[in-house]
C-alpha cells in the first residue's frame, strides 16, 4: 500500500472516531446509532457516576 | 398486576447501600437503561425468573433516605412507590435494600416503606462486612420488630442473591393491587418519634463492637471548628506534596521508556509521512499525556483512601460552613469534591440538590474545581518554571505552587457562587442534614480496584480519544506543505499553524503565542491534550539541534515566565471542555446555563490571565 493512502487512511479513521464521539446524543439517535443512555453504565473519565460521555 | 405481564418489583433504598450491585446480580445482563419522562433521571427495568418459576420485572429506583423527595431523584422514587408518576405501574411489591453496615440510616426509610403498605422484603446487603467487623443482626428479631421478612445478601459475590430470590417467591402478590397507600408527608414530630423507634430497633437487633466509641473520640478532633479545619488543609497539602514528590520516578522511567520507544520506531521507520505521524503525532503527543499516569494514581490513591477510612463526610461537614458563608447548600461538597476527578460526574451528582436555584449554581461553579485532566498541564508548567527547592523548612515549592493552583480553584468557585447566591438571587439558605458513617479502615482490594478503575480509564482515554485527537493534530500541523522554496518552521504553512496566527492577536494580551492556541482549540474536547499538541507542535516546528528535544526544556526556552503563569491562570478558569457543556445542556434542560456558563469562565480566564501577564510582565522588568 501507498504510504500516503496509509497515513490518510489512519487520519480519516481518527476523524470518523471523534466525528463519532463528539457527536450530540439526540442527532445520534435521529440517524440511528446508539441514543446515548447507554454511556450511563460507562466510566469513561474514571470517576463514579461519570455517564462516559468523554 | 401488570396485566398478563410479569409482577414488578421495586428495587428501593438509601444511596450507596449496593442496591445496583443487586440488580445487576439478580438481571445480569437483561436490563433496559432509559430516562424517566420529563426528567433527567435514569429509569434501569430487568428482568429474572425465581427458583419457583416466576417471572419478575424489577425497577431499580434512585437511591433515598426517605420518601419526603427533596430531589428530582428522590420524588421519582417516591412517585413510582406510591403509584402516582405518570406512565409507570404500581409496583407489585418492594424490595428494600439495606447497607448492614449503616442499618440506622434504612431504618427510617424501612418504616416509611411500611405504611405505603406494599408486600416488602429487607434484603440487609453487605452482610459480610458485618461479620468482619465482628458485628451481629439479630434477623429473626429484626424481622418480627419490623413485620417484614429480612434476608441477608452480599450483592457483590455470585450466590450472594439466592435467600432473596427464595423470599421473592414467598411474597404474596397480590392479582390486582389496590393503589391507595397508607403513607403521607410526616411532620417534623412524626420524623423525631421515626428517628428514636429506628434507634431503639437498632440498640434490641444489632450489635456492632466499639466502633462508634472510636468514631465518637476521632470526631472530637477531626470536626473540630478550628483544629477540624486545619487537619483538613494540611491532609490537602500532604495529598498534593505526595502527588508531585511521589510520582517523579515512575514518571521518569514512562518519560525514558516512550522515548526510546519513540527512537527506535523512528530507526526502523524511513523518513517520510508514516515516520512523522508516529514519531511528531502518536510518541510526542500522546507520550506527552501518558507520562502523568502515574499522579492521576497517586491523586485517586489519596481520594479513594480518605473516602473509604470515612473522611470525606467529615470533609463536608467541615466545609458547610464556609459553603453556606458562599449561599451554596451544604449538598453541594460531594458534587463538587468529585469535579476534582471530573466535572461530569459532579453535574450530574447536583441533582441530588433539591432546590432549582441551589442546583444549577452549584452546576455553574463545579467547573472550576480542577479536574483531573488539569493535572498534566499544571505538572508540565509548574516543573518547567517552578525551581525544584524546598521552602518553609522542608515543603517543596513545587506542590505549594500545586497546592495554590488547587485551591485557586476551590476559591474562585465559592466567590463565583457567592455572586450568584447572595447578590443574583438573594434567598434563605435550606437547612443541611448529613448522617456520619463510621470511620472504618479502608479494604486494601477495595483501593486496588478503584486505581484499576481510574488508571485503565486514563489510559483507556489517551488510547481512544487522545490518540485520535493527536493523529488529527498531527495532520492539521503536516498539511499542507511549505511550497518549494519557502523557508522557516514546515508548520507554519500548516492549517494548524495558520489558524494558530490567525487567532494569536486575540491571545497575544495575554501573552499567548500561536502555538499555544493552536493547542488550546483541541484541548475543548479534552483539557490535557493541550499537553500533547504542544509537544507535537513543537516537535514539528523543531529545525536542527532542537530535534527530538523533551517538551519542558523547549518551553522553559521559549516561553516568558510571564507567558506560563497566564497560561497556567488561563487553565484555573477557561471553559474547556465540551463534554462538560453538553452535560451542563442535558442537566439544565436549557441552552441558556452552558451559554452562562462558557461566557463567564471565558471571560474570567481572559481578565485573569490578562491582569497575571500584565502584573508578572511588570515587577519581572
Amino acid at each position: 500500500m501507498n504510504e500516503t493512502t496509509l497515513v490518510l487512511g489512519i487520519v480519516l479513521g481518527a476523524t470518523a472516531f471523534l466525528v463519532l464521539r463528539y457527536l450530540p446524543a439526540g442527532l445520534k439517535a435521529r440517524i440511528g446509532l446508539k441514543d446515548g443512555s447507554a454511556c450511563a453504565t460507562k466510566s469513561g473519565c474514571g470517576s463514579k457516576g461519570c455517564d462516559g460521555c468523554h | 398486576m401488570n396485566g398478563p405481564a410479569a409482577p414488578e418489583i421495586a428495587l428501593v433504598g438509601c444511596p450507596n447501600s449496593g442496591k445496583t450491585s443487586l440488580f445487576n446480580a439478580l438481571t445480569g445482563s437483561r436490563q433496559k437503561v432509559a430516562n424517566y419522562a420529563g426528567v433527567t433521571v435514569e429509569r434501569k427495568e430487568g428482568a429474572f425468573v425465581t427458583p419457583a418459576g416466576r417471572p419478575i420485572k424489577i425497577l431499580d429506583l434512585p437511591g433515598t433516605y426517605s420518601l419526603r423527595g427533596r430531589s428530582p431523584d428522590e420524588i421519582v422514587t417516591r412517585d413510582v412507590v406510591l403509584g402516582r408518576l405518570e406512565g409507570e405501574e404500581i409496583p407489585d411489591a418492594v424490595v428494600c435494600v439495606a447497607d448492614a453496615t449503616n442499618l440506622r440510616l434504612v431504618l427510617r426509610l424501612v418504616l416509611e416503606l411500611k405504611a405505603v403498605g406494599r408486600p416488602m422484603v429487607l434484603a440487609l446487603n453487605m452482610m459480610d462486612i458485618v461479620a468482619r467487623q465482628g458485628g451481629r443482626i439479630d434477623i429473626e428479631r429484626l424481622s418480627k420488630e419490623l413485620g417484614v421478612p429480612v434476608v441477608e445478601t452480599v450483592a457483590v459475590k455470585k450466590g450472594g442473591t439466592a435467600a432473596l430470590l427464595a423470599a421473592i417467591d414467598e411474597l404474596p402478590l397480590l392479582e390486582d393491587p389496590p393503589t391507595e397507600h397508607g403513607w403521607r408527608e410526616p411532620s417534623a414530630a412524626e420524623i423525631r418519634a421515626a428517628h428514636a423507634e429506628a434507634a431503639r430497633i437498632l440498640h434490641d437487633c444489632a450489635f456492632h463492637p466499639g466502633n462508634e466509641q472510636f468514631t465518637r473520640k476521632l470526631d472530637r478532633v477531626l470536626l473540630h471548628p478550628v483544629f477540624g479545619v486545619v487537619i483538613l488543609l494540611a491532609v490537602l497539602f500532604l495529598m498534593f506534596q505526595a502527588v508531585f514528590t511521589w510520582a517523579t520516578p515512575a514518571m521518569d522511567l514512562i518519560k525514558a521508556g516512550i522515548e526510546a520507544a519513540g527512537v527506535a520506531v523512528g530507526e526502523v521507520l524511513p523518513d517520510g509521512l508514516l515516520r512523522s505521524l508516529i514519531v511528531d503525532g502518536v510518541f510526542a503527543g500522546v507520550g506527552a499525556v501518558l507520562v502523568f499516569l502515574p499522579q492521576i494514581v497517586i491523586l485517586f490513591f489519596f481520594i479513594i483512601l480518605l473516602e473509604d477510612f470515612g473522611y470525606m463526610a467529615r470533609a463536608a461537614f467541615l466545609m458547610d460552613r464556609l459553603m453556606a458563608g458562599t449561599g451554596l447548600h451544604g449538598r453541594a461538597f460531594i458534587p463538587l469534591l468529585s469535579s476534582f476527578a471530573c466535572a461530569i460526574p459532579g453535574i450530574m451528582a447536583a441533582r441530588v440538590i433539591e432546590n432549582r436555584r441551589d442546583r444549577i449554581a452549584t452546576i455553574l461553579v463545579a467547573p472550576l474545581m480542577t479536574c483531573s485532566a488539569r493535572l498534566p498541564v499544571y505538572t508540565l508548567i509548574v516543573a518547567a518554571f517552578v525551581p525544584d527547592r524546598t521552602v518553609f523548612g522542608g515543603f517543596g515549592l513545587q506542590g505549594l505552587v500545586m497546592f495554590g493552583l488547587f485551591a485557586a480553584g476551590i476559591l474562585s468557585a465559592l466567590a463565583v457562587a457567592f455572586v450568584v447566591k447572595k447578590i443574583v438571587w438573594r434567598e434563605a439558605p435550606e437547612p443541611f442534614i448529613m448522617e456520619l458513617p463510621d470511620y472504618k479502615m479502608p479494604a486494601p482490594a477495595n483501593v486496588g480496584l478503584g486505581l484499576w478503575i481510574r488508571a485503565g480509564a486514563f489510559l483507556r482515554r489517551a488510547g481512544t480519544v487522545i490518540l485520535a485527537l493527536m493523529i488529527l493534530i498531527w495532520f492539521l500541523s503536516t498539511f499542507p506543505a511549505p511550497p518549494d522554496g519557502a523557508t522557516g518552521p514546515a508548520i507554519d504553512w500548516s492549517i494548524a499553524g495558520r489558524i494558530g496566527h490567525f487567532l494569536a492577536p486575540l491571545f497575544e494580551p495575554i501573552g499567548f503565542n500561536w502555538q499555544i492556541v493552536v493547542a488550546l482549540i483541541p484541548g475543548m474536547a479534552a483539557r490535557e491534550v493541550a499537553v500533547g499538541v504542544l509537544a507535537t507542535v513543537y516537535a514539528l516546528s523543531a529545525t536542527g539541534d532542537e530535534v527530538g528535544q523533551a517538551l519542558q526544556p523547549i518551553l522553559t526556552a521559549e516561553w516568558s515566565l510571564p507567558t506560563a503563569l497566564s497560561f497556567l491562570v488561563w487553565y484555573v478558569f477557561a471553559p474547556q471542555c465540551l463534554s462538560t457543556l453538553a452535560v451542563v445542556r442535558r442537566e439544565t434542560e436549557s441552552r441558556l446555563w452552558p451559554a452562562i456558563m462558557f461566557a463567564y469562565m471565558f471571560a474570567l480566564a481572559y481578565a485573569a490571565s490578562f491582569a497575571t501577564y500584565r502584573i508578572a510582565g511588570a515587577l519581572l522588568t
